[in-house]
């Protein structure tokens, strides 16, 4: 969920952009961590764990936990705490090939 | 040989220790792994405890913009996006290795000042690698920095500064507490800090552990324990779980450099009275070196950047002595409180009907503070003088009511929101003024609800201004008119 109404933080002034989400298409800020975009769409799952098909989703928020890792433009392993949002990007949940 | 003094991390301990090595004259370079200086204060958004030396009063993202800045201007030069992976020690030098954009550098540095800041502790119960459980970390980035939320509905876990203090920022963001939970028996930060949550409605629950965490997909609740009873767990619905069980240093990077550790509730590396650890002319400071707070984290690294520049010839050794010690002085005062040493409630009933007495007068600050924290901006905001602390920051403040002219710049000046002002002229009626930071804000003329400690509805109050200045810093004043029976019982507003 988007916080829209603060009294004490800035009002967002970065611009809107579509993401794709494992098929589905999702509006982003640019430059915003791609977490945070999913966060704002209400998707917490992020990969599933390679031997017990568990799920996982931001932990940790600073890029030392790993257990937001997906596939980003075709790359494994894609920390989404902190990689900025770029325009088009596709995203999906990373399971085992 | 590229640095005199090469600091890793540009939180308040690596801005300090910088500002303190290159004033004195020494080439100091500041690396950091992020794009913008600061650490973890840009996502604070919070007004800071302490005193005028530590910036106390401010908000988390102004202290960070002023300490870099002070840096900058005094010649620190940044390097922002480089992780470091090693450190090598030689004789005269050490050598830093880190990655910039894909690629790996080495830079050379006469001393070098680790200040890498820590790390959150997770909590190991089942369920807790569910999606939409995180770090209390994670959620204030994301909702400080980035505006969002994960969820509406939040449980707690940990009620240390950081769980309170995230805690009353969730509420401010629109979402909802569940709970608080802490296993002592009464909350574990400030306070002030547990007060302002509790009035908004959100339930501390002290004695009660979360023994398991439940959810197939994502979390749905929790599942809760009470520690002093048999047979009394019950659960509790949720979609967001955030650990805030506190923090350890994160020092790696001075065990890789070959520093000794103790252990202290954590490893921790050795250092000495100037912050150097066991290696010569490797320090460490802020929560790298123990795990404290902001104030501490520059007192630390004002140590350390003053130590390592006078240990180049750069700072004279007299003066870095001075130095030095004033900052040991001001380390004890911040260390030396023992907040369960306050001031009891029959004290503090006896104060706030004094205080209504007196404002029959006129309007009156009534401070709600009952613990002796290491915080004064009170004191030194007040126009009138007051308001005085004794012996020192630690000591509770004091109001002298017939000094007290009503001016209410006090309570936007308190951190904890623990400031309001009462008048009592009217006969039947009384205005209250309290802060506010929340939305919607109350117009003129509204009728809305006064709230007790527990945030419970008590009473219809009339708003009648509200008041927004710069030297506020978005804390707006409102003034509303109540019964004068309820006059010492209202916490807060709601509508």
């Amino acid at each position: 969920m988007r916080i829209s109404n603060h009294q004490i933080m800035p009002v967002k002034s970065s611009k809107l952009v579509k993401i794709q989400v494992d098929g589905k298409e999702i509006e982003a800020y640019e430059g915003e961590p791609i977490l945070a975009a999913l966060w704002a769409s209400e998707i917490l799952v992020c990969r599933e764990t390679e031997k017990l098909k568990e799920k996982r989703g931001g932990f940790c928020g600073i890029g030392r936990c790993g257990d937001c890792r997906m596939i980003v433009n075709g790359h494994r392993d894609v920390y989404t705490c902190s990689t900025p949002v770029e325009n088009g990007m596709i995203i999906k949940t990373q399971k085992e090939t | 040989m590229e640095y005199d003094v090469l600091i890793i991390g540009a939180g308040p301990a690596g801005l300090t220790a910088a500002f303190e090595a290159s004033s004195a004259g020494a080439r100091t370079g500041l690396l950091d792994e992020n794009e913008h200086p600061g650490g973890q204060l840009p996502k604070q958004i919070h007004k800071f405890f302490g005193s005028k030396r530590h910036m106390a009063g401010m908000r988390g993202y102004e202290i960070a913009g002023k300490l870099a800045s002070k840096a900058f201007e005094a010649g620190v030069s940044f390097l922002p996006k480089s992780r470091v992976f090693n450190i090598t020690n030689h004789s005269s030098y050490k050598e830093v290795a880190y990655i910039y954009n894909n690629k790996v550098k080495v830079i050379r540095t006469k001393q070098l000042i680790i200040a890498t800041g820590a790390r959150e502790n997770p909590l190991a119960v089942p369920g807790w690698t569910l999606p939409g459980v995180v770090t209390i970390g994670a959620l204030q980035t994301m909702m400080n920095i980035y505006q969002v939320l994960p969820g509406n509905r939040f449980i707690i876990v940990g009620s240390g500064n950081a769980g309170l203090v995230v805690a009353h920022q969730i509420l401010l963001a629109g979402g909802q507490i569940a709970a608080v939970v802490e296993a002592q028996n009464q909350p574990g930060g400030f306070a002030v800090h547990a007060a302002k949550i509790a009035r908004l409605g959100a339930p501390v629950l002290t004695n009660h552990i979360v023994t398991s965490i439940k959810g197939s997909q994502k979390v749905q609740g929790v599942t809760i324990a009470h520690l002093n009873s048999q047979n009394n767990t019950f659960t509790m619905d949720a979609d967001i779980v955030a650990l805030a069980v506190g923090f350890h240093p994160a020092y790696e990077l001075a065990q890789i450099a070959g520093v000794k550790s103790i252990f202290n509730n954590h490893f921790m590396p050795c250092h000495n009275q100037n912050m150097e650890t066991s290696i010569e002319g490797i320090y460490c400071a802020g929560d790298s070196a123990c795990v404290e707070e902001a104030s501490i984290a520059m007192e630390e690294g004002r140590i350390a950047g003053a130590a390592s520049a006078a240990k180049l010839g750069c700072l004279n050794k007299t003066e870095a002595h001075v130095k030095i010690a004033q900052a040991h002085q001001y380390l004890n005062k911040l260390r030396g409180y023992n907040k369960l040493n306050g001031a009891a409630s029959s004290e503090q009933a006896a104060i706030e009907s004094k205080t209504l007495t007196a404002a029959v007068a006129g309007s009156k600050a009534l401070i709600r503070c009952s613990e002796k924290i290491p915080c004064n901006p009170c004191v030194s905001s007040c126009p009138a003088k007051a308001i005085s602390m004794k012996p020192d920051i630690t000591g509770l403040p004091q109001v002298d009511l017939a000094k007290c002219n009503g001016c209410k710049t006090c309570i936007a000046a308190c951190p904890g929101q623990a400031i309001i002002a009462i008048d009592a002229r009217d006969a039947n009626s009384c205005k209250i003024t309290i802060p506010y930071e929340r939305y919607p804000v109350p117009k003129p003329g509204e009728t809305w609800y006064g709230t007790d400690i527990h945030g419970n509805k008590i009473c219809k109050v009339q708003i009648l201004k509200t008041a927004s200045r710069m030297s506020f810093d978005k804390t707006i004043l409102v003034t509303f008119n109540t019964a004068r029976e309820f006059a010492l019982k209202i916490y807060d507003i709601t509508t």
